[in-house]
């Protein structure tokens, strides 16, 4: 009788692990952010959608404001080719080569305007997304920001 | 080594014939047979006090051992009992992480790698390098065009 408690429990046990992880596939989508980055005193307040990314970008760009200039999220799909467009300048061309549980490989193109500044490979992890260090703007810097949520 | 055994017994007790007592005395060296010089007396010694030593009330004192052994605590007979096994579970978990943590190449672990980088841009370059957390990736662009700020990014 335990045993076949326990087997029960363990049967629910994978069935509700299943169930999580398909829905959790099901659900992934893929956001990118145009950020102008800069030096100023006093600096000024984090947007919110880049509270989790500031420290990174402050570290490794050495930037203590940013400004959100656009951003987009959408559903990632596994289809040759997917454009997501953060803003009318700054968009990128998103192929999606592999799908694996805990990741994505993609193939990115990133477009100024129709001119194509870049071609990277990537595997991008839910959560931990790609900087793109782009081109001087005024007084700042533009900062790409592509990851999988 | 046997044979030597049993004829050096054999010698000791005095049992050896002239001429195997002489050949068996040709191989050992003087400090053996200085101190084999001693082993009659030590053995006469031995003779006369064994025996000598009895103890009283013999019933007693077995019972009183017996009693003492049954006070004791008792020990686990077990070899690998389940706390222990738990330990040794938990210590080899905790080493794998550990071993994981910083032995494995960041690209094999859940974050974000690039693999390619290559920018289309005439005079620019691209280069790629991880988050300092590991976790996230970063691409350097070197040599885009400047945007002049009068220029309307959106």
């Amino acid at each position: 009788m335990p045993r076949s408690v326990f087997h029960r429990a363990i049967r629910l046990l994978l069935a509700a692990a299943l169930a999580l992880g398909s829905a959790a596939r099901a659900s992934d989508d893929i956001w990118s952010a145009l950020v102008l980055a800069t030096n100023e005193s006093p600096a000024t307040g984090i947007p919110k959608p880049l509270g989790d990314f500031a420290p990174t970008i402050k570290k490794v760009f050495g930037y203590n404001s940013l400004y959100l200039l656009g951003q987009k999220k959408r559903a990632l799909e596994t289809a040759p080719d997917d454009w997501l467009v953060p803003s009318k300048d700054f968009f990128f061309r998103v192929t999606c080569l592999e799908r694996e549980p805990a990741h994505y490989r993609l193939r990115l193109d990133l477009f100024r305007d129709k001119e194509l500044l870049l071609t990277t490979v990537a595997r991008l992890a839910r959560d931990a997304p790609l900087f793109i260090r782009g081109p001087q703007w005024g007084n700042g810097q533009l900062v790409l920001l592509i990851g999988v949520r | 080594m046997k044979n030597f055994e049993s004829t050096f017994n054999r010698w000791l007790d005095g049992s050896l014939d002239e001429a195997e007592r002489r050949k068996f005395e040709a191989g050992l060296d003087k400090e053996t047979l200085r101190a084999a010089k001693t082993w009659p007396q030590t053995r006469a010694l031995l003779k006369e006090s064994s025996g000598r030593i009895s103890l009283p009330h013999p019933d007693f004192l077995n019972e009183q051992i017996r009693r003492a052994i049954g006070k004791s605590p008792r020990r686990a007979t077990a070899h690998f009992p389940l706390r222990r096994l738990l330990w040794a579970g938990a210590f080899c978990m905790a080493t794998a992480l550990l071993l994981t943590t910083f032995f494995l190449p960041p690209q094999n672990r859940s974050g974000t790698v690039v693999f390619l980088a290559e920018t289309a841009s005439p005079g620019a370059s691209a280069s790629a390098f991880q988050t300092p957390g590991n976790k996230g990736a970063v691409i350097w662009l070197e040599g885009m065009p400047y945007i002049p700020g009068e220029e309307r990014v959106q």
